[in-house]
């Protein structure tokens, strides 16, 4: 890869960026971790407040790809095949017809994943891993782009099928966007008096150029030393004490991953420690299972994994 | 983190010099020295050091058992001052060790069982400083009472936190400090010090207001006696070489010779006896002839105790005590040692010790001078010889008086005594005493009062003299002929009227009897035990360490590649931002091992106060990294700029 290359991939991240700023309000990291997220080919389960803009960021994202956006309500009598779709019998023809359902899109929001049953948890989960769904005796390949935003909600606890933790390892990362300053949402309060500000965004970059962003990361350099370094922190995870079960090496696939996306967007062709240590709170807390007494001493996940960074030597 | 070089070993000197074990601790700090110099290692892992902590635990164990039973009062000083040694397997299994370090889970049993996992290094501690705080604890057992210690201590502390001092304090800021810390220390102890005598001496003061029991008062009260008379706790025990059945003794605590108010008291100065060589002997008197013995073991109170001694003791011996003083009135008292005490009295029976008469020995106070004229009068003792007045007073207040445990108070008359003699004529020795010594003085005879006890109560189960709380007894000493004499005018009945009074349980006196043996068992038999066999007493101890340690893997030995750390930092000083780190962490902001450059920068860059530096350094690390991380490296002409730069930012922006 050229000089060149990578400031285009550099200059990419900065449209894309610049058009989401002009919707979402003071949540730039969170914005270019999502990016970090999309770009090296994994998914992201964002936990939040309801009414703090998880969806409005889902859906400035995908305007501004010009890319297919759909979205789906999690609710308790959701059926798989309300996600997949379904094939129907058309009489004039006499066959059956395959109605897609909404997973065949390029960027899919699942609204409060939490609320449907685990068993339509599962077939998106599976569409997620497998890029592929099969309905009826047909495997159908998913779009090329194809990337999941899922929001949980954390306060309501009533009707809901938490996630297993087994099943989060499929998210590349956990992001919790948070409140923004007060400064930020007297912006937003400004901004929306006449309309939301998502009527106005227009797409900045092409489908076909994000696939190329997307190839981009892989090509991003990551020497020895930081692989052994990545691999490092997720082996802690699994001798940690208080930790029942530690990060799978899919967590290393996906912390090498988002680096690497990281790094492109620092216009840099190779991956530095700082990449790994920015983001790999966000990858791997979420897959991590604590014991009961970790959990009740007040140790989150989050925590763990910070101690962990800072207990292994940083290769300089 | 490990102590500054030679600090250990020093702190191991300190020890060994202030607690006279200058030769053993030579040997320590040349042993722990050489690991240092000494370029194999070995290779030990976390249950190999689980057995050194063993042996330590097992050489704790066995220095508490021969501490306990040669000196139990003594024990947890010598226990404190063989800390160094006991726990020397333990810092030199670290300091022989590749890892220099030891798992904290090594340290407790409970912990070992764990399930061990291989990334718990970061629980891993340097035992050297604590060992070093050991030493200089230790050290201090020796107690001398002089600066040196504080001084020494002062440097020690000054020493280890040299070490770790923030360098970006200026040096004399940090000295200053140190400075008033020690000053302020020693004034702080200083202060305590004086605090502690001060309180001593109040609750002293208040003690021997409203204490009776205070062996030390040099004043007695009448009534004094009788509250002890209530008791029949046995309080001594003795034994006498001439002892023949119903013989009784009186045994002499204290004499007084002015009397007021209801009080005697006594202003004859303590003066201390050395101990002879043995530390047990105690010459209290110079030698005489015939002289009897008399063992006895007794408990101190609030560790001290006045002697019960029959007359003309000469000397003392066998008694562990700390000091022992005497006053010309032969009251001898000791302070400090185990709680239970043996003495062996060689004594003359004869008062030839006691001080000369003086005129204190004739006062009467004005108070109950008309009760004793009147007596006095009565009885016409003034022409008589000194032995016919003797026998004439002992008449009077056998035929006259009664013996009687209760106080009468002092009804219409002026005094108790004066009550005593005119309307009751019944009363306990206290009385009888006091009024005979005044009457003695009345005549011109040269008296004192004297309280003791008086032993009587043959214990068959203990084949021992016992003496009891209710023998207490007051009587008098009397001055005829050139000598002192015992002289007692209690009714010889009083012994009877005391064991109906007050009875005695036999199953108090069996427990007291038991509690004696045991305490005589752990004091006398113990100790000589000890001092033959006690060695064999850490036999087991030596049984459990061969038997955890026998099936030890063999450990590796190592030779340890010359410093690796510096050696790395040569290899790149003055090439790479590695050298830059070197710098910045000499002037006191060293770089942490899980932080990145970036991080690192990012945290102490609002120290800089030129701009350019900082943007300079950015510079600087994004083509460190590039040289780092990336796949084809630097330039020719990058890896130049990076040179240049680095030598530039080192020798002139950081300065």
């Amino acid at each position: 890869m050229d000089e060149l290359d990578h400031g285009w991939g550099y200059k990419i991240f900065k449209l894309l960026s610049d058009n989401i700023e002009k919707v979402i309000k003071g949540q730039k990291e969170c914005i270019r971790y999502i990016l970090a997220g999309f770009a090296g080919g994994g998914h992201i389960l964002l936990e939040d407040n309801p009414g703090t803009g998880k969806t409005t960021l889902a859906k400035a994202l995908a305007k501004s790809i010009d890319a297919d956006f759909k979205r789906i309500q999690f609710t308790p009598d959701l059926l798989p095949s309300d996600i997949l779709g379904v094939s129907i019998f058309d009489p004039s023809q006499r066959i059956f017809k395959l109605h897609k359902g909404p997973v065949f899109t390029n960027i899919l929001l699942a609204d409060e994943i939490n609320r449907a049953s685990p068993r339509t948890q599962s077939a998106l989960l599976e569409a997620m891993a497998e890029s592929q769904v099969s309905i009826d005796t047909k495997i159908l390949n998913l779009e090329n782009l194809f990337f999941v935003i899922a929001t949980q909600n954390p306060v309501e606890s009533r009707g809901t099928y938490p996630l297993p933790e087994a099943q989060m390892d499929r998210f590349a990362m956990q992001l919790q966007p948070g409140y923004v300053t007060r400064e930020e949402e007297v912006a937003v309060l400004s901004e929306q008096r006449q309309k939301h500000p998502i009527k106005t965004i227009k797409p900045c970059v092409s489908l076909e150029d994000f696939l190329k962003l997307q190839h981009m990361v892989s090509q991003v350099f990551i020497s020895k030393e930081l692989q052994g370094y990545i691999v490092d922190i997720v082996n802690a995870t699994r001798e940690k004490p208080g930790v029942i079960l530690g990060a799978s090496p899919r967590a290393s696939i996906a912390l090498m991953k988002t680096a690497s996306a990281l790094a492109l967007f620092d216009n840099l062709d190779f991956v530095t420690p700082d990449h790994i240590q920015e983001i790999a709170v966000s990858v791997i807390a979420h897959r991590l299972m604590l014991d009961p007494q970790s959990k009740f001493s007040g140790r989150s996940a989050r925590i763990v994994v910070e101690d962990i960074i800072k207990s292994i030597q940083v290769p300089v | 983190m490990k102590t500054p070089r030679f600090f250990l070993s020093a702190a191991v000197l300190f020890w060994g010099w202030q607690v006279n074990l200058l030769l053993i601790s030579i040997c320590i700090a040349i042993l722990l020295e050489s690991a240092d110099i000494i370029n194999s290692k070995f290779d030990l892992k976390p249950s190999d050091f689980n057995k050194f902590i063993d042996i330590s635990t097992v050489l704790l164990a066995g220095t508490i058992v021969i501490a306990l039973t040669i000196e139990a009062q003594e024990a947890i000083f010598i226990l404190l001052k063989w800390i160094p040694p006991v726990f020397l397997p333990i810092i030199a299994a670290q300091s022989f060790s590749t890892r220099g370090k030891i798992d904290i889970q090594s340290f407790f049993l409970v912990t070992r069982k764990k399930k061990r996992r291989e990334n718990y290094y970061s629980k891993a501690i340097d035992f050297s400083y604590i060992y070093s705080l050991f030493c200089i604890l230790s050290a201090g057992t020796a107690n001398s009472k002089d600066h040196l210690y504080y001084i020494c201590i002062a440097i020690f502390f000054i020493w280890a936190l040299w070490q770790v001092r923030s360098k970006q304090v200026s040096f004399f800021l940090w000295l200053f400090c140190i400075f008033v810390t020690i000053i302020t220390g020693y004034a702080g102890h200083e202060g305590i010090r004086m605090a502690s005598m001060k309180i001593n001496q109040l609750v002293m003061e208040y003690y021997d207001n409203y204490y009776n029991l205070n062996p030390f008062k040099t004043f007695t009260a009448m009534g004094d006696i009788i509250d002890l008379k209530l008791s029949d706790k046995i309080i001594f025990r003795a034994s006498f070489e001439d002892y023949t059945p119903k013989k009784t003794y009186l045994l002499h605590n204290a004499s007084y010779n002015r009397f007021a108010v209801s009080n005697w008291f006594v202003t004859s100065k303590y003066e201390a006896i050395e101990p002879a060589r043995d530390n047990t002997s105690w010459q209290i008197n110079p030698s005489g002839k015939n002289t009897k013995k008399m063992t006895a073991y007794f408990r101190l109170i609030k560790n001290r105790a006045v002697l019960s001694l029959p007359s003309g003791v000469v000397s003392i011996a066998q008694m562990k005590t700390g000091s022992c003083k005497k006053n010309t009135m032969q009251s001898v008292r000791i302070e400090d040692g185990p709680s239970l005490i043996k003495s062996v009295v060689s004594y003359t029976d004869k008062l030839s010790f006691d001080a000369q008469p003086y005129d204190h020995d004739l006062l009467i106070p004005k108070k109950e001078l008309t009760a004793i004229t009147k007596i006095a009068r009565e009885l016409a003792i003034a022409d008589q010889s000194d032995t016919e007045i003797l026998k004439i007073v002992k008449d009077y207040f056998l035929n006259n008086f009664t013996y009687s445990l209760d106080l009468k108070g002092k009804g219409r008359d002026k005094t108790p005594l004066s009550n005593f003699l005119n309307n009751t004529k019944a009363g306990h020795c206290e009385f009888f005493a006091t009024a005979t010594v005044l009457l003695l003085r009345q005549a011109d005879i040269p008296a004192r009062y004297v309280t003791g006890y008086i032993a009587h109560e043959y214990s068959r189960i203990e084949d021992k003299l016992i003496i009891r709380q209710k023998d207490a007894h007051a009587w008098v000493k009397v001055f005829i002929n050139g000598q002192w004499q015992n002289f007692d005018t209690t009714p010889p009945s009083f012994l009877i009227t005391d064991s109906q009074q007050i009875k005695s349980s036999l199953i108090k006196d069996l427990l007291s009897f038991v509690g004696f043996k045991l305490s005589q068992l752990r004091h006398e038999t113990g100790a000589k035990l000890m001092e033959k066999y006690g060695f064999w007493l850490t036999l087991p101890l030596g049984l459990i360490l061969f038997f955890r340690l026998r099936n030890s893997n063999k450990i590796k030995r190592i030779r340890m590649p010359a410093n690796t750390e510096r050696h790395r930092n040569q290899k790149n000083n003055d090439l790479s931002f590695f050298a830059i780190e070197n710098v910045l962490s000499k002037k006191g902001f060293p770089r942490r091992e899980y932080e990145t450059y970036f991080a690192w920068l990012k945290r102490i860059e609002h120290h800089f106060n030129n701009k350019q530096i900082k943007t300079a350094l950015q510079t600087l690390l994004q083509l460190h990294n590039k040289r780092q991380f990336s796949k084809s490296g630097l330039s020719r002409n990058e890896q130049k700029i990076l040179h240049s730069d680095i030598r530039d930012m080192i020798h002139n922006q950081l300065r």
